[in-house]
């Protein structure tokens, strides 16, 4: 008998399990709904990397090609972290072309773009990584935190090949779009818009300092008093540097909130 | 200042010094020009090995203008190898100003570095061990950020903010 987890039945607790290629099991019964789309009934076990659970044939797909980009991220960051830039993403390529055919939601083309860009970056190889970075943008994006963080890549390349202007129009665009979940990581993105604002000579957007704040209460502390907008944010990137930012839960139980974002 | 005195004519110097700084901020090497003597350039080489740039510098990331570049604040006289003011682009520059004698000394210290690079290798020490842990571990404890977590996402934010996203990416 295999215990599957709290959300099993009893039926489904009598699962039988065969290892396949040390990864996949077999079944001989299946329980209801997919672990991970919560929709479509499940089809087949998922056991990797802390999950033992049941999934739909679509999810199973989906995870496969998740897994064949994972299983080899520590070796391409290992090779960016050695400056074999181009080794990097010849890997990304070819596990791009090996598992395209199981990649229905683009997930794997957006994370792989997602990597190309910051390797490029990385690389300063600025008009290759605008190029990366523009391409990521095309496929979309998921989560407000990959668009910021996309935002954030393509407005430091953008600055380096000397469109400071562009680049805070592509940051103050990328604010424009918000989600509680991942406030924190704004946190950045306020600091490049206010470097970016004193380089044009400009003072900051008043718009922003709401969300300066709100990003100051994630991290406890009050958005500091500075002579301009610019240096109060420039100043909270500073003092916030080594704090670890209120959990999502822990921060809606401050606010008196209890359900979703 | 006070050896090189009497070889010296009382007034105003300007000395650029550029130097190449190692991952920790370690000065490796310098080259100098517009110094009044060749002594006064060994000698500014010599107490800029010594130097090493403040973490501080590394970890603020881009500073876009300096106070003393665009002629707002003057800068702090101090010692050789003091930093006062420090302008990071992909550079980073400091201006001390060393006076003595009636001889003033200006020295511009463009330091080709590093900045950038010293600040992505810390960070990939901080966050590859982090990755690999979330590689380990992939199941997500809070639906609110779906079933699995995207260690490749955060490593990407851990990298570019200097920190690794929990809510998005909890540690086992």
């Amino acid at each position: 008998m295999k215990d599957i987890g709290p959300k099993t039945s009893v039926l489904d607790r009598k699962i039988m399990t065969t290892i396949v290629h040390g990864k996949r099991l077999m079944t001989d019964s299946l329980p209801k709904v997919c672990f991970y789309c919560r929709e479509k009934e499940a089809t087949a076990p998922y056991v990797h990397a802390g999950i033992d659970e049941v999934v739909c044939s679509v999810c199973l797909k989906r995870l496969t090609a998740r897994d064949a980009l994972e299983d080899r991220l520590t070796e391409i960051v290992t090779l960016e972290s050695q400056g074999r830039y181009d080794d990097a993403l010849a890997r990304l390529n070819v596990i791009f072309e090996a598992n395209r055919h199981l990649d229905d939601d683009q997930w794997l083309a957006r994370s792989i773009a997602m990597h190309r860009c910051a390797i490029l970056v990385d690389a300063e190889r600025f008009t290759e990584a605008e190029q990366a970075c523009r391409a990521w943008a095309a496929l979309g994006f998921e989560t407000v935190d990959l668009r910021w963080l996309q935002a954030s890549y393509l407005a430091q390349v953008l600055d380096a090949l000397g469109r400071p202007r562009e680049a805070l129009a592509v940051l103050e665009e990328a604010l424009g779009h918000r989600d509680p979940r991942y406030l924190p990581l704004a946190r950045g993105l306020l600091r490049q818009v206010a470097e970016l604002s004193e380089e044009l000579g400009q003072m900051v957007a008043p718009e922003w300092r709401h969300l300066a704040e709100a990003v100051a209460k994630r991290f406890r502390v009050e958005l500091p008093v500075g002579d301009t907008l610019a240096d109060s944010i420039i100043e909270l990137a500073k003092i916030t540097r080594d704090l670890r930012p209120a959990f999502l839960d822990e921060w809606e139980r401050d606010e008196g909130k209890g359900g979703r974002p | 200042m006070d050896e090189l005195r009497g070889t010296i004519a009382p007034g105003h110097y300007t000395l650029d010094a550029s130097v190449k700084v190692d991952q920790n901020g370690h000065v490796v090497e310098v080259e100098s020009t517009g110094q009044p003597n060749p002594e006064v350039g060994i000698c500014m080489r010599i107490a800029l090995r010594g130097m090493r740039l403040p973490e501080d510098v590394f970890e603020r990331g881009p500073l876009r203008m300096s106070a003393a570049a665009d002629g707002q604040t003057l800068p702090d006289r101090g010692q050789i190898g003091e930093v006062v003011t420090v302008v990071v682009v992909t550079i980073v520059f400091t201006e001390v100003i060393i006076e003595a004698f009636a001889i003033a000394v200006g020295v511009t210290v463009t330091a080709t570095v590093a900045a950038g690079a010293a600040k992505r290798a810390k960070r990939e020490g901080m966050c590859m061990p982090l990755l690999h842990e979330c590689l380990g571990n992939k199941k997500h404890p809070n639906p609110d950020f779906g079933p699995e977590k995207d260690c490749g996402a955060c490593f990407r934010h851990c990298k570019n903010e200097g920190y690794w996203p929990e809510d998005k990416c909890p540690r086992p």
